[in-house]
């Protein structure tokens, strides 16, 4: 049982870092768009993808 | 707009002495505004003394105008002193000095005229920290330069929104509103799955069975883990709780609140004292499913309207605009807002088409599917309306520009998107009534809880005072009417029915009468050629080719009926010669070497050698044998006599059978009230079992007002009635009716207002939209009947103290997926 004193905590840290990771990749906008992202394989044109940003904005 | 106080401004300040109205018998019903001469037709009226007359406004920004407009007169009648009272309106935007000025891009909505953009700039540059405020009225934005140490982005925000406008922030900052929205949701799941891990060992394990120092390691992990949930993905939820205090409305956010605060309370006592039950695992699991639940929601509305954003998008991109039309096909690339009416863009196949407008050179066809959501192609050919968003599918087209940017329909259908959007929390009103009884109940039991137990056993009072705050808190009642109106309102949109006013879903649930205009409702909007007589021996299908060959010269509805007409029965046209335009009278011109016009009958026959009297008398009777009406009636003739007739007329719309039967099927009154001729609208309601045998339900000859009265009377008889039209020609009475619907006609989708505009114009979607409003009604009701059971009956149960954590962690639960699931059900058909 005394492995939990250093586990509980461990664990604890470990979420921490997963949440830091998913606000990371959130915010990032990585999460903006999940529909083409799939079907972008099976475009045959192999131009860099647009940012998404409007025009000078 | 910096040129001036205002654009349509249409008097000085030298017209008529002491005051700004111009018409003085408009004084007392006006139907204008009195400063930018708007009609106030269907606009929220502002009232304001001016001087000693009262008069009205379309809007705050002519009233403030028109105000400053009467001090500047009183003092002086220079213009320059109105100028100073406009605060320097005009002067331009200062540069930013060293570049210390933050600038910011604001979206404005709820301007009606230029003025508004005037008083928003006048009291931006009143407010602190404000270096120069330019509002583009047409591009519906403010560009406010500010001193970011005096003032912030949210500030200007809130000073344009305390003038009475709405804002929404520039792409960036609502894109990062998102994003944090999705984060909420994902780092509340992340911690409620780390808190039940933690909680498990306390739910299985024997008393006894885990030492006391773990016990309290597990609390002092999960006390870590729900307080971000609640202090960062929770925070809308104590935000919403917050501003009802303020506003003095209590709603279901302030006992959800109640409850989370009392069961985090006790939990954290519990873990410093390292004693009793925590309830860590219900706070995150409710706040996870509370936000889970309403992103959903958001995102199922989004997609929904997707397409009209991804067109909407893709408009706001290029147009190629040419230089020097017709001259030459030379094109300049072109932002689509910089293009203004009477430009002429060319659009190739494939291209999107930047602005609204009529084909000047080409034939394509064109795919609207922004606007109905249908891939459907459409023909179009010289002079044909085409809109933007659409997406020229063959040809090259050449295409003169009618209205530009936010002008455009689809400018306007995003903007109804957006405010219908910004509009959804008040759908909650429902569950909110329920909300303030419920409040006083649970404190009302909680104070009796404490009670009793402070007479029993003491040291049980607080812990079952507790329990029946967390037991009690409504999260299934809070999600109850939200959810079911927010999965109506993305059924709608898919297909093809935008919710203008997300709270009508309500009363069009409730209507029991329907008030429908004729023409263009229950009719087809255009007319349509009826029948075809002819007066001497021939070929219909030959006289028909003729006949569209010489209307092709006219934009007459009379006209595009017989060309399509002739397009439907597949014949070829014949050339014209010398063809020649009288305006409304006809066209004349030469086919295979006859003079030939067609047109009203006295035109028609002045072209017939014969004496006219005796020819006009035998057309008229042989109108009265074949039962036509003169006006409805064109004649084609040559020199020799009159050679046919063609009748026109309104068609009924396919699915208008169906759709009045399915409605009086529902229970429904329909009330056909047209401004049309009594016969026509008899007729119409006759073959469309309209009419009751007394004659009821049938209206001809009505105004826009006798509508309005109509409608007014119903309602004070205890109906409740909606009002089916195409949204432009009836504002009192749309104003008037409990709940609007509009079909929009494509090209004046602009200027629709109603609470449910049905974007694919068909009747069979408005009998959908009544169903679905009805469906989705009866689940709230389920939904709130449910919640309200089980906190009832869960009361007792923590009252008396059986409640244990683990109860009432699992009941909160399952009381929330059962009415989120049952509310999903409001989406199948």
């Amino acid at each position: 049982m005394d492995s939990l004193y250093l586990l509980i905590p461990l664990s604890l840290v470990l979420v921490l870092a997963i949440g830091g990771l998913l606000a990371w990749s959130v915010l990032s906008g990585q999460f903006d768009d999940l529909d083409s992202e799939g079907r972008r394989i099976l475009d045959e044109d192999d131009r860099p993808r647009d940012d998404g940003q409007p025009p000078g904005g | 707009m910096t040129q001036g106080p205002s654009p349509r401004k249409p008097k000085t300040p030298d017209d008529g002495a002491g005051s700004t109205t111009a018409l003085a018998g408009d004084a007392r019903a006006p139907s204008h505004c009195q400063h930018c001469g708007d009609p106030l037709a269907g606009l929220k009226v502002v009232q304001r003394q001016i001087g000693s007359t009262r008069q009205s406004f379309c809007c705050q920004g002519c009233a403030f105008i028109a105000e400053q407009l009467y001090l500047a007169r009183a003092s002086s009648r220079d213009l320059a002193a109105l100028d100073a009272a406009l605060g320097g309106a005009r002067r331009a935007p200062a540069p930013a000095a060293g570049g210390a000025y933050k600038h910011e891009q604001v979206e404005v909505h709820g301007m009606v005229c230029a003025a508004c953009a005037l008083l928003i700039e006048h009291r931006l540059r009143r407010a602190p920290g404000v270096a120069s405020a330019h509002v583009d009225f047409g591009a519906r934005r403010a560009y406010v330069a500010f001193d970011p140490a005096l003032t912030s982005a949210d500030a200007v925000r809130r000073a344009i929104e305390a003038t009475g406008y709405r804002t929404s922030s520039n792409a960036r900052a609502e894109r990062r509103a998102r994003r944090i929205e999705l984060l909420r949701v994902l780092l509340a799941w992340l911690a409620m799955m780390q808190v039940m891990m933690l909680a498990i060992p306390a739910y299985v394990a024997a008393p006894g069975d885990i030492p006391p120092d773990i016990e309290q390691l597990l609390r002092i992990a999960q006390l870590v883990l729900t307080v971000p949930v609640l202090l960062f993905s929770a925070a809308p939820i104590f935000r919403a709780a917050a501003s009802q205090i303020r506003a003095g409305a209590i709603g279901m956010d302030l006992p959800v609140v109640l409850g989370l605060a009392a069961a985090f309370a006790a939990s954290a006592h519990a873990t410093a004292v390292a004693s009793g039950a925590t309830y860590f695992d219900s706070i995150t699991m409710f706040v996870a499913l509370v936000m889970g639940s309403r992103w959903l929601q958001a995102r199922a509305l989004a997609r929904a309207y997707a397409h009209i954003d991804a067109a909407h998008r893709q408009s706001t991109l290029r147009a190629r605009r040419l230089r020097a039309w017709p001259g030459s096909m030379l094109a300049d690339d072109v932002p689509a807002q910089a293009l203004v009416p009477g430009d002429h863009v060319v659009v190739a196949a494939g291209e999107t088409v930047p602005a609204d407008g009529v084909v000047a050179r080409g034939t394509s066809t064109v795919s609207q599917a922004w606007l109905t959501g249908e891939a459907a192609p459409l023909e179009v050919g010289d002079g044909a309306p085409v809109l933007a968003g659409s997406v020229n599918l063959e040809q090259p087209l050449v295409v003169e520009v009618t209205r530009a940017g936010e002008a455009t329909s689809l400018a306007a259908l995003r903007r109804l998107v957006d405010d219908a959007g910004r509009q959804r929390p008040r759908i909650v009103e429902t569950a909110n009534r329920v909300a303030v009884i419920f409040l006083w109940a649970v404190l009302a039991i909680t104070a009796a809880t404490v009670a009793g137990w402070w007479v029993v056993d003491p040291a049980q009072a607080l812990p079952n005072a507790i329990a029946v705050l967390v037991a009690t808190c409504p999260c299934a009642l809070s999600l109850a009417a939200p959810a079911a109106l927010a999965a109506v309102q993305s059924a709608l949109a898919g297909r093809g029915v935008l919710t203008a006013r997300a709270s009508a879903i309500e009363q069009l649930a409730r209507i029991d009468a329907i008030a429908t205009d004729k023409t263009g409702t229950l009719t087809e909007a255009e007319p349509a050629l009826l029948r075809t007589v002819l007066l001497r021996a021939g070929v219909p299908a030959q006289v028909l080719a003729v006949a569209a060959a010489l209307e092709s010269l006219s934009t007459h509805p009379f006209a595009r009926a017989l060309t399509r007409a002739a397009r439907a029965s597949g014949v070829a046209l014949p050339a014209l010669q010398r063809g020649r335009v009288e305006p409304s009278a006809g066209v004349e011109a030469v086919v295979d070497g006859v003079r030939l016009r067609l047109g009203k009958a006295d035109y028609a026959l002045g072209i017939v050698d014969a004496e006219p009297a005796p020819v006009a008398a035998r057309l008229l009777k042989r109108l009265e044998r074949e039962k036509l009406q003169a006006a409805s009636v064109i004649v084609m003739a040559d020199s020799a006599g009159p050679i046919a007739l063609f009748a026109f007329g309104e068609a009924l719309r396919p699915d208008a059978k169906a759709f009045v039967d399915e409605v009086r099927a529902a229970g429904i009154d329909l009330l056909l009230v047209s401004g049309d001729r009594r016969e026509p609208v008899a007729n119409l309601a006759r073959s469309l079992g309209i009419a009751a045998p007394d004659g009821g339900n049938v209206y001809a000859h009505q105004t826009p007002d006798s509508k309005r009265q109509l409608v007014a009377g119903m309602q004070r008889a205890g109906r409740v009635v909606a009002m089916l039209g195409d949204g432009m020609n009836d504002a009192p009475v749309i104003a008037q009716a409990d709940v609007s619907i509009a079909l929009a006609q494509g090209s004046t989708l602009a200027q629709a207002r109603a609470d449910f505009i049905v974007l694919t114009s068909r009747l069979a979607d408005v009998a959908f939209a009544l169903r679905a409003a009805r469906r989705g009604m009866r689940i709230v009701r389920q939904n709130l009947a449910w919640a309200l059971v089980y906190n009832v009956a869960i009361v007792p149960l923590a009252a008396l103290g059986y409640l244990t954590p683990a109860l009432a962690a699992a009941g909160m639960a399952a009381s929330s997926l059962a009415v989120v699931a049952n509310a999903l059900r409001a989406r199948r058909q």
